[in-house]
């Protein structure tokens, strides 16, 4: 959820002890900065939980507000608030009302993954703040999910914008990546949204909703993908269906040909799939992820990973050739002699390895896919 | 920043150490977000063999039934773990608090269960911070609540601290001139056996304030006398606490006359690589940060502020002493970090502390943590070493 507000001028108060924040802050946020105050702690305690002191948590608000002048305010729970059942709306719309300031309020746990606070936000932010479209941009494309946790802070986000600039498309919101306010205002001046990873599914499918905006779902990894992206786009753009990138012509796999197994959010593990057939290898392969399936995205063999030991069971019964993923899973003892390739996914592994992210599009992830293609056993 | 809100400073990457005792699982019963940084911060300590988390979901903490899942999970990691762990460090977090959790029912109940294995209930719960405890002082004392009665020896325990002082320091033959056969610490404890032996000890040095409590309790459990003895930079105040520990061991106290020469060479040493460089003293450097900064003031370094947004009353002598002495003297003592940045501290200053540090991009930063591994003459030996290196050196910050 943070890390999705953190490009906005927005004042993000998380009430909590002091835990919450500092793993937002140390271990799932490559961006923060001196420079950036965009996420504060609110001292939640025993006392104030006890005897449900919400009139703290508006005071806080207000008077930080006063302070920062942020163009709105989040107001996000934790595992205390949550059990206890305080109502983050209800706050968000006292702050709004002493402040003047768009407030929203999150009833977050703790309890749910990263993505689908992601999710939320960037519902929250279109229900909030898009303006209905005016003058449609042509060839406008609002590009959903897009978040550090999914793809470091390395340079993915520009580059996934320029992979779309150089095939004419012009961005108008790259949500939560390179963003202001203002480009959630204008999200329904797009013709089409590209949403880059399943926590930005809900918000593409509001916007079909509400403004008729259809959106294309796949990431434009390499550049084989990134023209297959580009194709899917303008047949959006011409008929105003959604679809999905996913590849179709898989060798099905059998009793002797086991799949390899790709462990991700499940829109950017589905065009990688693609992209390896794209790259000349058809062999079966099964993407898995731990934060859930979208079903019209799933294909047969893809697995809803309910937890380690579900993945750690699935590897151990040897149905699996290999696997792509984050190095915490490429390195467990069951895939030591299979083949494996790491894919870093700072949503697993945090600042383990968020800085070895490698650059999706461009020459050296086309070398990579070849090589991967080549390699497989 | 309005009152009662923190900004965190990020930490990437640098070292945060987690006790534990040797031989024991820790198992960490929370929602999956509280247990994430604990899971990263094991596999950077390189003991992810040793840590397991039992993630609860709403409908567990709804039902109640998570305290019996705790049973059954300690079940699977006994048949799992090899080799079997002799204790288990059950970790709770701060909802826990709120939910009843009848604790010594639990333990009883687990021992029941599994009669050769020890049981404690550890609590993470900062929300707690306002209770008459801090939960990292409850959290030590549970460290060695494992520990059961045994014959005194001549053995001196060490509490409080995540590092032990360097092994160079002088306190250490200073201990065995006193009479003292082993120090012990719970650093230093390679099996289950060793670290039971602390409870054989004759005395107890407590080396930070987050040890008093643990060891307040080892003096009713055990009869474990002990002696609060902090870091300090001030050379007669470190003669007086060698003094303390002599007697509390009713020994003789060594002079240690060469020792306090070669603190006061480094003194000398530092001073003249650092003179003119305005010093930003901060909490994250030092327990006492008063104590810090009167002792480097008296030195002759040029003291520019103290940056102290977490302190204990401990250190109001010192304050006191300093605000006297240097009236104009900024002493920030709140988590707003524009008070630092905003009150007029050049770049080009020695900043000890990785906060302060951190928030002025200090050209010159002296990289210590909470006092860690510095006691004694030893200690202001290191200390003055760090100091001449940082001012000799400009820190790059991206």
């Amino acid at each position: 959820m943070c890390s999705a507000l953190f490009d906005f001028n927005c004042l993000i108060l998380i009430q909590d002890a002091s835990c919450c924040t500092r793993n937002y802050v140390d271990y799932d946020e490559p961006r923060w900065d001196r420079t950036r105050r965009t996420t504060l702690c609110a001292q939640d305690r025993t006392l104030d939980a006890v005897l449900g002191r919400d009139d703290k948590l508006v005071d806080k608000a207000v008077q930080a507000a006063e302070e920062h002048h942020p163009d709105f305010i989040a107001l996000l729970g934790s595992p205390v608030p949550a059990i206890i059942g305080t109502d983050f709306p209800g706050i968000a719309r006292e702050v709004e009302a002493r402040t003047g300031i768009p407030t929203l309020g999150f009833s977050t746990t703790g309890f749910s993954t990263y993505d689908r606070g992601v999710e939320m936000a960037l519902s929250a932010l279109i229900r909030r703040f898009t303006r209905p479209p005016e003058r449609p941009v042509p060839n406008g494309v609002t590009i959903l999910g897009l978040t550090p946790l999914d793809f470091g802070a390395g340079g993915n986000d520009g580059a996934i914008r320029d992979a779309l600039a150089a095939r004419g498309f012009s961005v108008v919101s790259s949500l939560a990546m390179g963003t202001c306010l203002e480009q959630v205002r204008r999200a329904a001046s797009a013709q089409v949204s590209l949403v880059v990873s399943r926590s930005g599914l809900r918000a593409a499918r509001e916007l079909e909703q509400r403004w008729g905006i259809p959106y294309v779902a796949g990431v434009p990894i390499d550049s084989r993908c990134a023209d297959r992206v580009a194709e899917l786009l303008r047949d959006a753009l011409r008929d105003g269906k959604s679809r999905v990138l996913r590849d179709t012509q898989q060798a099905p796999s059998s009793p002797d040909r086991h799949p390899l197994l790709l462990v991700g959010d499940q829109v950017m593990a589905d065009p990688l799939r693609a992209a390896l057939l794209l790259n000349g290898d058809p062999r079966p392969l099964s993407v898995a992820s731990f934060f859930g399936l979208d079903p019209a995205l799933t294909a047969p063999g893809d697995l809803a990973l309910e937890g380690e030991a579900h993945l750690l069971r699935l590897l151990k019964a040897g149905q699996f050739q290999g696997a792509i993923a984050d190095p915490l899973i490429t390195h467990l003892p069951p895939l030591q002699w299979r083949w494996r390739t790491d894919l870093p996914h700072p949503a697993v592994s945090s600042c383990l390895h968020w800085d070895q992210v490698p650059l999706l599009t461009g020459e050296r992830m086309d070398q990579a896919l070849c090589r991967w293609a080549a390699e497989r056993p | 920043m309005s009152e009662g809100l923190s900004y965190f400073i990020p930490h990437h990457g640098r070292p945060k150490i987690s006790l534990r005792i040797p031989e024991s699982h820790s198992l960490h019963v929370c929602p999956a977000a509280c247990g994430r940084r604990s899971g990263i911060r094991a596999i950077r300590n390189g003991t992810k063999e040793h840590v397991s988390f039992l993630y609860i979901t709403e409908a567990d903490v709804s039902s109640g039934g998570y305290e019996d899942m705790v049973g059954d999970a300690v079940a699977d990691l006994l048949e799992l773990l090899s080799p079997r762990p002799r204790a288990f460090q059950i970790y709770v977090n701060c909802i826990d608090d709120f939910l009843g959790t009848d604790e010594d029912a639990l333990v009883a109940g687990l021992e029941a269960r599994f009669p050769d294995t020890a049981f404690a209930v550890f609590h993470i719960d900062p929300v707690a911070m306002d209770g008459p405890i801090p939960p990292g002082m409850r959290q030590q004392e549970r460290l060695y609540s494992f520990l059961r009665p045994r014959e005194k020896d001549g053995g001196v325990n060490l509490l409080g601290t995540f590092v032990q002082p360097d092994p160079a320091s002088e306190l250490y033959p200073f201990l065995r001139a006193c009479g003292v056969t082993e120090v012990r610490s719970i650093t230093d404890r390679t099996t289950y056996e060793d670290y039971q032996q602390m409870a054989a000890s004759r005395l107890d040095l407590v080396l930070m304030q987050m040890g008093r409590f643990a060891a307040q309790k080892l003096e009713e459990r055990l009869g474990i006398p002990w002696r609060f003895l902090p870091a300090t930079y001030d050379l007669d105040q470190i003669r007086a606490n060698y003094q303390t520990i002599a007697d509390a061991l009713g020994a003789p106290c060594p002079p240690l006359t060469a020792e306090r020469q070669a603190a006061e060479q480094a003194i000398a040493g530092a001073l003249g690589c650092a003179r003119d460089l305005p010093v930003v003293v901060d909490s994250s450097a030092a327990m006492q940060p008063f104590a810090l900064a009167a002792a480097l003031h008296r030195y002759g370094f040029q003291l520019r502020a103290v940056y102290a947004a977490h302190w204990k009353e401990t250190d109001r002598a010192d304050r006191d002493w300093l605000t006297a002495q240097l009236p104009d003297l900024p002493v920030l003592c709140s988590e707003r970090y524009e008070d630092i940045t905003a009150c007029g501290i050049p770049r080009n200053c020695l900043a000890i502390g990785y906060d302060s540090a951190y928030l002025l991009r200090a050209r010159h930063f002296v990289d210590i943590q909470r006092d860690e591994g510095l006691f004694g003459y030893h200690g202001v030996v290191r200390l003055m070493e760090r100091i001449a290196e940082a001012a000799l050196h400009t820190t790059s910050w991206r």
